[in-house]
């Protein structure tokens, strides 16, 4: 099964019938016999409902999303799941790091995910073919070493970072580090086709996927947790130094990556942690000085590139720092993360619902590993009756769904989407 | 006649606690080399200086006035402050009077590289008083029951990040069943995915929401 391609007649004259500003005014009943087989049952097609969500509106229902790095599946899972859908299909590894796959079409239609997920042809981490395994480290442990110099070791379900390769690097190794090359052509060959294609011959919406981690993280990981820490303190030249080093790379990454895919996109990702389970774990007074500034001039140029909305991951508890992703021009905020402190979906909506698009929130930390489908059922009912209503939510999971999901949640999570996702929200 | 001694003057110590908790690491170190220098015992000063202002940082964290990185601060600041009195504490063991301290083996469990919960943990049971083992972090069943076995502490503390590690703090509790010496310590877990509930599930004395919390608990046991 294969995505069904639109008329060829329909294609020249499909973008103009669909300009971002126009969005709300955009006439539903298109005709022609995909649109009409997909009409069957939703009013709306998966790009017309996500930009009418993502605008703060209710669509037919609530839209679905399921793929990139931080709402997709853990390869253990979904070998389980597909097995057990039976479905015939070899996973792709789409992220090595977090060991999770890019879902196959068959299941994505399966799921009735309304997005599309695109990325640069070479990844700083990602695409996994791209980089062998290693087995010379003392300690045994297979590792890589992505481009940014970090070694990521083999534990049992992902990598983790075994080397941070600035850990003791002063302001003139900054200077003299190998430092990834944002020119290289290879990252972009092929992906202004790619996304033209599915602009044109699907009727997804197109997320263009973030290319790393975030300026913070990105420091933290070349640094180490602690030390970086300690640089913000102690050593604001070289934090300064190594952050603006870190922006100017995605900076001109983000300049080509939007270049070929800006004009095809419906959102375009960022991911940057700054929170732990049990509140931030970065300082409001650190974030404001060294990292809000950065984002906000990241934000600012990619909202000068194109007129996808801009989605931010931050799992664990950011709720103090709501109003400072809105102030830098994030659009959507992703995951919602339950169980992290003060992530009350409905307080969140209450607050910001108006002015961020909510995304995620379906607990990954207990409810799908270790609850019953009714329990599934009773979360995803939960967090779409809280966030849902008014639109401006796209439903998934509150991060990648792990290794140890049994199959049988899965599916009743985005059956239970389906199911009470219809607008009016009635639950 | 009773020799009439002069009481110590330690109001230092409540400089060293305010001085921690305000993070001011410099003021923490003078404080610290005064005190010594004034004849007040290492312990003392970790104890009702140190641990004390950690307490407050604590507190703070609580409230959500200080944040992780706050407390990687507080810290690396007692650590630079036990550096300075670690030689003290170890010169004062033997002598009578002082409270042989605690000891706690610690380590992220196996399949687990996030030790970042569990390194702080381990900084702060030290600037509380403890004596602490740190078996670092992928840290096999095996290979705690082996440190419970030959050093005998009185607390073993299990980190753990991720739903599908949790599961070897449960291995841990059945081999130290299995070798007959769960009874002899007190198992600690800690970690974003773990609770009382689990706790107490796997067999576990106690689970801490985070590192101050963990502090705190040992305390209690340590008495």
């Amino acid at each position: 099964m294969r995505i069904a391609l639109l008329d060829s007649n329909k294609l020249k004259s499909y973008e103009s019938h669909f300009p971002h500003d126009q969005l709300l005014g955009v006439k539903l009943e298109r005709v022609g016999p995909y649109e009409e087989k997909l009409m069957e049952k939703e009013k709306m097609t998966p790009r017309e409902r996500v930009r009418v969500a993502l605008h703060h509106k209710e669509p037919d229902r609530v839209p679905i999303d399921l793929g990139g790095c931080e709402s997709s599946i853990h390869l253990g899972a979904y070998e389980h799941l597909t097995t057990n859908l039976g479905l015939d299909v070899r996973p792709r590894l789409y992220d090595k790091m977090e060991q999770i796959v890019a879902p196959d079409e068959e299941v994505l239609q399966f799921v009735k995910a309304d997005f599309r997920h695109i990325v640069l042809k070479k990844g700083f981490w990602l695409l996994a073919e791209d980089v062998e395994d290693r087995h010379d480290d003392p300690s045994g442990r297979p590792y890589f070493i992505d481009e940014w110099g970090i070694k990521w070791g083999k534990s049992q379900y992902y990598y983790d970072m075994i080397y941070h390769p600035l850990e003791e690097a002063d302001m003139e190794d900054l200077e003299d580090y190998d430092w990834p090359d944002p020119s290289d052509p290879e990252r972009y060959e092929g992906l202004r086709e790619e996304a033209k294609q599915l602009y044109y011959s699907t009727d997804y919406a197109i997320v263009a996927d973030e290319i790393f981690g975030g300026i913070f993280e990105c420091a933290q990981w070349l640094r180490g947790f602690e030390k970086f820490t300690m640089d913000m303190y102690k050593r604001p030249e070289f934090a300064t130094a190594l952050l603006d080093k870190i922006l100017e790379i995605y900076l001109s990454v983000y300049d080509r990556y939007l270049r070929e895919v800006g004009d095809y996109i419906e959102v375009v990702k960022f991911a940057d942690d700054v929170g732990a389970q049990g509140g931030p774990f970065i300082s409001p007074v650190l974030l404001r000085k060294y990292i809000k500034p950065r984002w906000t001039k990241l934000y600012k140029f990619i909202h000068d590139k194109t007129r996808a909305r801009l989605y931010h991951h931050s799992c664990g508890s950011v709720y103090v720092f709501l109003e400072d992703f809105i102030e830098a021009g994030v659009d959507i905020l992703n995951p919602i993360q339950p169980r992290a402190a003060m992530m009350n979906i409905e307080n969140i909506k209450r607050e910001v619902g108006n002015r961020l698009v909510l995304h995620g929130g379906i607990d990954v930390q207990r409810v799908l590993p270790f609850g019953t489908p009714t329990d599934v059922e009773n979360e995803v009912k939960r967090v779409l009756k809280a966030a849902a209503p008014g639109g401006g939510y796209v439903l998934a999971c509150s991060h990648n769904i792990q290794a140890d999901t049994p199959p049988e949640n899965i599916v009743a999570m985005f059956k239970a989407g389906l199911a009470y996702g219809n607008y009016p929200i009635r639950i | 006649m009773a020799r009439i001694v002069e009481p110590l003057d330690d109001s230092i110590l409540d400089e060293i606690g305010d001085a921690v908790a305000n993070l001011d690491v410099d003021k923490v170190l003078k404080l610290c080399s005064e005190g010594l220098n004034q004849g007040i015992p290492a312990n003392e000063i970790v104890i009702r200086g140190l641990s004390r202002g950690l307490e407050i940082v604590g507190q703070k964290y609580e409230k959500g006035e200080l944040f992780v990185t706050d407390l990687i601060l507080a810290g690396e600041n007692a650590k630079e402050a036990m550096t300075l009195l670690e030689p003290h504490l170890i010169a004062d063991k033997d002598k009578p009077g002082v409270k042989t301290r605690t000891k706690v083996v610690i380590g992220t469990v196996q399949g687990d590289l996030h030790d970042l919960g569990k390194n702080l943990t381990a900084t702060l049971l030290k600037a509380a008083g403890f004596e602490v083992v740190d078996l670092g972090k992928d840290v096999p069943p095996k290979r705690f029951r082996e440190e419970v076995e030959r050093t005998g502490p009185k607390i073993l503390g299990m980190s753990a990040l991720l739903t599908t590690t949790m599961v070897f703090m449960e291995d841990t509790i059945r081999d130290l069943e299995k070798n007959s010496i769960r009874k002899s310590v007190k198992v600690i877990i800690g970690g974003a995915a773990v609770d009382s509930h689990f706790a107490a599930k796997i067999g576990a004395d106690a689970a801490a929401k985070d590192a101050l919390e963990g502090v705190e608990i040992c305390k209690g046991w340590s008495q």
